[in-house]
């Protein structure tokens, strides 16, 4: 029955990556029968509309939130939490990061904590000087988390972004266009 | 009995009737032909009556469904949205969660690279 | 399906307006009403139910001979129920008819009231025979079908009601050679 899960899932990956151009390798979702918890969000522009409509207007988070997503076409996260480190490999977000060597991505971020073991890297994709596009891929020994946004989304959005959330705002500057993958 | 028989036809001959007969038959078959039509009218009113009150119940029945569906399809909707909320603030819970690893790796790799010789961090432009 | 034949144009009779056929047969519908129950305004009353009974059923009715046909059979039959409801005593006196008799030249009007009495005084089949064949001039077998009854029967309600009248009459007006 799992194995029937995992072709299915397999089967049908490729019918959602064009909505969101990075495309989830099959070996990734595989990990979720490994992992203790899972988060997949799948929100393509009809829901994320849909979801707009019910921001609570007197809910600061929800209004903020509600205009981060109003241009956005999609949102797709996948967060894979271990209860013990090695239950993935490099390996298996190689590919992921094979689509982002792309000259159209742009790798603005690349932290690597050998303290803590916590990586985080941020891509962006941009159409002059409007980014349109953004993946951040996180790993530290026990969770492994992908995030994939799609649309245009402003500095500025997501200084606010990490401001509403009470996360401190990182300084990022704008990526040059067609700029290629950096390592 | 011939003779009695010429008696009889005499005697049985056709007469006229009272004068205005046939205008009082005319009249009461005038009136006649307005009752019945009456009367279909009436049946069919009544018949319309009764269809009425069947439309009626039928309509408060289907007003009653379609108020039902109308209210399903409504919480329908708003349990999609809710979730597809609930989703939304979850991915951008997580995506400013990540980002805040990343921030915070900067940031200290900025005031303190000296003092963390461990950590190894690339910022790209 | 039938077909006429080539050449052969079905004939069609425009049956008239009511008011027509009313002003045609009502002097006949009137007066076997008033032969069978020998009241004047009975046998109005029972005329107008026929003429009205005509009336709703005009469209049923086939051609002019098919509704005279139904008028007398519808009449007698009237007349008859009107006499069963309101039975009267058959022997009736002279003074109590209150026929309108005509006085017509060459006729007995006393001879004439006492034959239209002793015509009421028959019983209802032998009078309705008498009044078509005497007041219609309908051939036995006009009246058989008329009346539903075989012809034979027509005939020997003929005989027994002349022989009736005849004898009746005798005994009345004392000598008459009729």
């Amino acid at each position: 029955m799992k194995h029937l899960v995992l072709f299915l899932t397999a089967m049908l990956l490729p019918a959602i990556a064009p909505a969101q151009e990075i495309r989830l390798p099959a070996n990734l979702e595989k990990l979720s029968a490994k992992a203790v918890e899972v988060v997949e969000v799948n929100l393509d522009q009809k829901m994320l509309q849909l979801a707009s409509r019910f921001m609570d207007p007197k809910d600061p988070d929800e209004q903020q939130a509600k205009r981060i997503i109003s241009n956005l076409k999609s949102v797709y996260v996948r967060s894979y939490q271990f209860d013990k480190p090695g239950e993935y490999s490099d390996s298996d977000v190689a590919e992921i990061r094979s689509q982002l060597q792309s000259p159209v991505w742009s790798r603005i971020v690349g932290v690597r904590s050998k303290r803590e073991h916590e990586n985080a890297e941020i891509y962006l994709k941009s159409e002059g000087n409007q980014i349109t596009s953004l993946v951040i891929v996180a790993a530290d020994p026990q969770e492994l988390t992908f995030v994939s946004i799609d649309g245009p989304i402003n500095p500025e959005d997501l200084a606010d972004l990490g401001g509403q959330f009470h996360i401190p705002e990182v300084e990022v500057q704008k990526p040059k266009p067609d700029k290629g993958a950096a390592k | 009995m011939k003779r009695l028989e010429e008696e009889l036809r005499a005697a049985l001959k056709r007469e006229d009737p009272p004068l205005g007969f046939a205008e009082r038959v005319l009249a009461r078959a005038a009136a006649q032909a307005h009752q019945r039509e009456r009367t279909r009218w009436a049946r069919f009113r009544d018949a319309f009556a009764i269809h009425r009150l069947q439309w009626a119940a039928a309509a408060v029945v289907l007003a009653v469904i379609a108020g039902g569906v109308g209210l399903r399809i409504e919480q329908d909707r708003r349990a999609e949205g809710e979730a597809a909320k609930r989703q939304v603030m979850l991915a951008l819970h997580i995506a400013s969660a990540k980002w805040q690893v990343a921030a915070r790796e900067i940031n200290g790799q900025s005031n303190a690279r000296t003092a963390t010789p461990h950590d190894e961090t690339e910022n790209h432009e | 399906m039938s077909s006429s034949p080539a050449g052969q144009v079905a004939e069609v009779e425009l049956i008239p307006d009511f008011a027509s056929l009313l002003r045609q047969h009502q002097r006949m519908v009137f007066t076997i009403a008033l032969h069978m129950v020998r009241d004047p305004m009975a046998a109005e009353e029972i005329a107008q139910d026929v003429f009205l009974k005509l009336h709703q059923e005009l469209r049923s009715m086939k051609s002019s001979a098919h509704i005279e046909f139904w008028l007398r059979r519808v009449a007698v039959h009237r007349a008859i129920d009107y006499e069963r409801k309101h039975r009267h005593d058959p022997n009736v006196a002279l003074e109590e008819l209150q026929m309108p008799a005509k006085e017509e030249p060459g006729t007995d009007p006393f001879l004439a009231r006492r034959l239209q009495a002793l015509v009421a005084s028959l019983p209802e089949k032998a009078r309705a025979v008498v009044v078509l064949r005497y007041q219609e001039e309908l051939m036995p077998e006009e009246i058989a079908a008329l009346l539903r009854i075989p012809v034979g029967t027509v005939k020997s309600h003929l005989q027994r009601s002349l022989a009736m009248l005849r004898e009746k009459l005798g005994r009345t007006l004392g000598e008459v050679s009729l």
